[in-house]
């Protein structure tokens, strides 16, 4: 099928392969644009209602948390409508969207499910990659709703998630749109029970408006999930849930099984539930609101924003085990919870891959220093948070590393200003900064021609602007033995980038790693940065 | 009388399952083509239910036979695990007895369920008779009970029952057997594949959409004859 389609922007598109095929339409590739895929709905689906709902969503897209600094779609949102013919909602075919063609990416289940999450990637999926999926699609769901627009139907087979923790929202035609313009509101029709708010229990989905409360306890089912090996926040056993044997059930009883004030007694969480006290007293707390509280009273569940600053705030202190470089855990636990389960249960959940993995990287974490601040109704902001290279000794000898580093100015009138690296291996994009951007990427290369291996490297990036001064610190560092002081443990995954989300206000925080797969303990090459905010004078 | 066939590890408990029997006539009367078609089927849904990542976590496969003797040829385990050795077609159709072992494994089953703390949908006993049963006749004391409990057990909701009439089954017997709400569907002639194929379908459906009350199965379409 080579079907020809106009865009609503006047322009053509031709259909390529078959991607995948639903109950309401097709996706095809876009012959000549591998970033693209359109979805054709079948005639039984489309419809003018259809048609004005994708307008308003492809006029007012929301911020994707990582479009500008990972280059990756956090949203598949339709960006153009296609048509049989004239622009008019009776030729209404269907839309493009950006392509999720990567196979890394799959359904979140295969990612928390402990077994699928075995199968697909072994134990390299590790807890540190869970708890860092669960931190982007609070992102991503943040993003949603600064612009209005509800998921509705969040559920564990419509969000992709990739080896590196990089998540994508997808079927976002079936989100809940509200034209700001004229109030018209356009309803999420579809839903499924596990992840339904209890408020919208045995309701119709296309006949009930959905809150962002509503999707905050989609939101915090699927979070626990990822944080809790698989399993629902309400499964549970014993005597007040003898009756309820589904899921929905037991969310329409509303116990919460795991220890918070107010527990009842009679209801326990499941045998092979992973201890409660895995997770750190504050994210224990946002699980509480939303499902001990939040199931009466919908306001008190955390909103995804709170979700993804209370994750990233803690998600320094996720660390390796000293025993095994698949078991990452909470610092504070004093003792590597997966080799207690591993002992007590006589299997691992985070299991070594097929083969024998290298020994883990080691990577630095330096923090930018804050320089003196300078005058200006700009400001300055870095808002990559850190990211690292690993290079293994099977990597290319003088092999070149990029990378970039976003600018941006959270002020209110131009930025302007310089750039300079002071290390010749180290090159910049450009010196100068673009003062008709309020967000920008500077490229950096990293060059390691002529760098020797058994050493350390350390170059400065100097930002000097109206809106104030930063350094960003770049070191690449070869480190044999045990790890010196401040430096810290990567373990080894893949060749992609990984990601933990912007701030939903746009100016947030982005970690970055780039990491090689089958890597072998040897010389590594840290590039980091911190967000860095200089004042004003 | 619990026996160790029975007691075997829930796989996947952090997904919402579906215990399933399938409660095979491997009588003398599915001897021939009928039988293999069984084994390739059996085969199929396995390959199919792995294709759907949800539903392989979901749906909790257990066979009994009844061909001569009642015989659990796989008890409870995900599809993963799934593994029956090629069934033969011999001996009297002990109908009755099978129905009754199968309820009483999806009850234990169901037990284990509670205990660990796994969410489950209304179990599945599905039925593929080619025959008459031999083991009961309509009035004696195994018919009533028999039939009692699964006229029971289907309008309180322990489980959905399904019958499929094969070849020269005696539909007006498992027409009685069966639930009043749910009449057993005949199986057109040699439509084996489109019967597991139908198979794979609802039992996906039903692991994934949570087995609601408002759910549909697909039409039966295909394989089914609209019994008169």
């Amino acid at each position: 099928m080579s079907e020809t389609f106009k865009t609503d922007d006047g322009g053509t598109i031709k259909l390529g392969r078959e991607l995948g095929r639903g109950g309401e339409g097709s996706v095809y590739e876009v012959e000549g644009q591998p970033g693209l895929c359109a979805k054709i709905y079948a005639s039984t689906a489309v419809n003018v209602q259809l048609h004005d709902k994708l307008k308003v969503m492809v006029a007012y897209p929301p911020k994707d948390p990582t479009v500008e600094t990972q280059k990756h779609h956090s949203i598949a949102w339709p960006t153009r409508l296609l048509y049989r013919g004239a622009a008019d909602p009776l030729y209404f075919a269907g839309f493009i969207m950006p392509a999720i063609a990567d196979k890394d990416f799959k359904k979140a289940f295969c990612r928390f499910h402990p077994d699928g999450r075995a199968k697909h990637s072994g134990g390299e999926f590790t807890w540190r990659h869970a708890y860092t999926s669960a931190l982007n699609i609070s992102s991503a769901v943040a993003a949603i709703h600064e612009r209005g627009y509800c998921v509705g139907d969040i559920n564990e087979s419509n969000i992709l998630v990739s080896g590196n923790t990089l998540v994508t929202l997808i079927d976002c035609d079936s989100f809940q749109v509200r034209d700001a313009g004229t109030g018209r509101m356009f309803r999420c029709a579809v839903g499924k029970g596990e992840y339904t708010a209890p408020e919208l229990a045995g309701k119709v989905y296309c006949e009930v408006d959905r809150t962002p409360a509503t999707d905050h306890f989609g939101l915090a089912v699927l979070l626990f999930q990822f944080l809790m090996e698989g399993c629902h926040p309400y499964q549970s056993r014993g005597q007040l849930v003898a009756d309820a044997s589904s899921t929905v059930d037991k969310i329409s009883l509303g116990y919460f099984p795991y220890r918070h004030a107010g527990k009842p007694a009679g209801v326990e969480p499941p045998t092979f539930a992973p201890a409660f006290d895995i997770l750190p007293a504050e994210v224990q707390q946002l699980f509480v609101r939303a499902f001990a509280q939040g199931h009466k009273e919908p306001s008190a569940r955390p909103t995804s924003l709170e979700w993804f600053s209370g994750l990233r705030k803690l998600h320094k202190q996720v660390v390796e085990c000293k025993a095994n470089r698949r078991h990452w855990y909470f610092q504070q636990l004093g003792d590597c919870p997966w080799c207690r389960i591993t002992k007590e249960k006589g299997k691992d959940p985070f299991p070594a891959p097929g083969q024998v993995r290298a020994e883990s990287l080691l990577a630095q974490l330096p923090l930018a220093k804050i320089v003196a601040p300078k005058a200006g109704q700009s400001i300055l902001q870095i808002s990559n948070a850190s990211f690292w290279h690993l290079w293994n000794k099977d990597s290319v000898p003088g092999v070149k590393f990029h990378d970039g580093l976003i600018v941006e100015n959270a002020g209110g009138v131009a930025l302007s200003g310089t750039l300079s690296s002071d290390q010749g291996w180290l090159k910049l994009s450009r010196n100068s900064l673009d003062a008709n951007e309020r967000s920008q990427e500077i490229g950096l290369e990293i060059d390691t021609r002529g760098l020797n291996q058994n050493l350390s490297y350390t170059a400065h990036v100097e930002i000097k602007t109206n809106g104030g001064q930063a350094t960003v610190e770049v070191s690449i560092g070869a480190i044999h033995g045990a790890a010196p002081a401040g430096w810290k443990f990567l373990q080894s995954a893949s060749k992609k980038s990984q990601l933990i989300g912007a701030g939903a206000n746009g100016s947030g925080l982005v970690e970055r790693e780039v990491l090689l797969q089958m890597a072998v303990l040897a010389v590594g090459i840290i590039l980091a940065s911190y967000m860095l905010i200089t004042m004003l004078k | 009388m619990s026996k160790l066939e029975d007691e075997v590890e829930v796989g996947n408990p952090q997904q919402a399952h579906c215990a399933t029997v399938l409660l095979l006539d491997t009588s003398g009367a599915m001897a021939g083509p009928n039988i293999m078609a069984l084994n390739q089927g059996l085969a199929d849904f396995k390959e199919e239910v792995l294709k759907d990542e949800v539903a392989s976590k979901r749906v909790d496969l257990a066979v009994v036979t009844f061909g001569g003797e009642v015989k659990v040829a796989h008890a409870f385990s995900s599809i993963d695990d799934f593994q029956v050795s090629p069934l033969t077609a011999e001996g009297a159709t002990r109908m009755g007895e099978g129905i009754w072992k199968a309820m009483e494994m999806i009850e234990k089953r169901k037990q284990q369920y509670r205990e660990i703390g796994t969410d489950y949908y209304r179990p599945w006993l599905f039925l593929i008779s080619a025959g008459e049963p031999t083991d009961m006749r309509p009035g004696d004391a195994k018919w009533d009970t028999v039939i009692k409990l699964v006229h029971a057990g289907e309008a309180a909701g322990k489980f959905m029952f399904f019958a499929v009439a094969a070849e020269k089954a005696n539909m007006e017997l498992l027409a009685k057997i069966a639930p009043p709400n749910r009449p057993p569907a005949r199986l057109m002639s040699g439509k084996w594949k489109e019967l597991f194929g139908w198979l794979t379908r609802s039992s996906a459906a039903n692991s994934t959409e949570g087995g609601s009350a408002k759910m549909e199965h697909p039409q039966t379409a295909g394989w089914g004859e609209v019994s008169v």
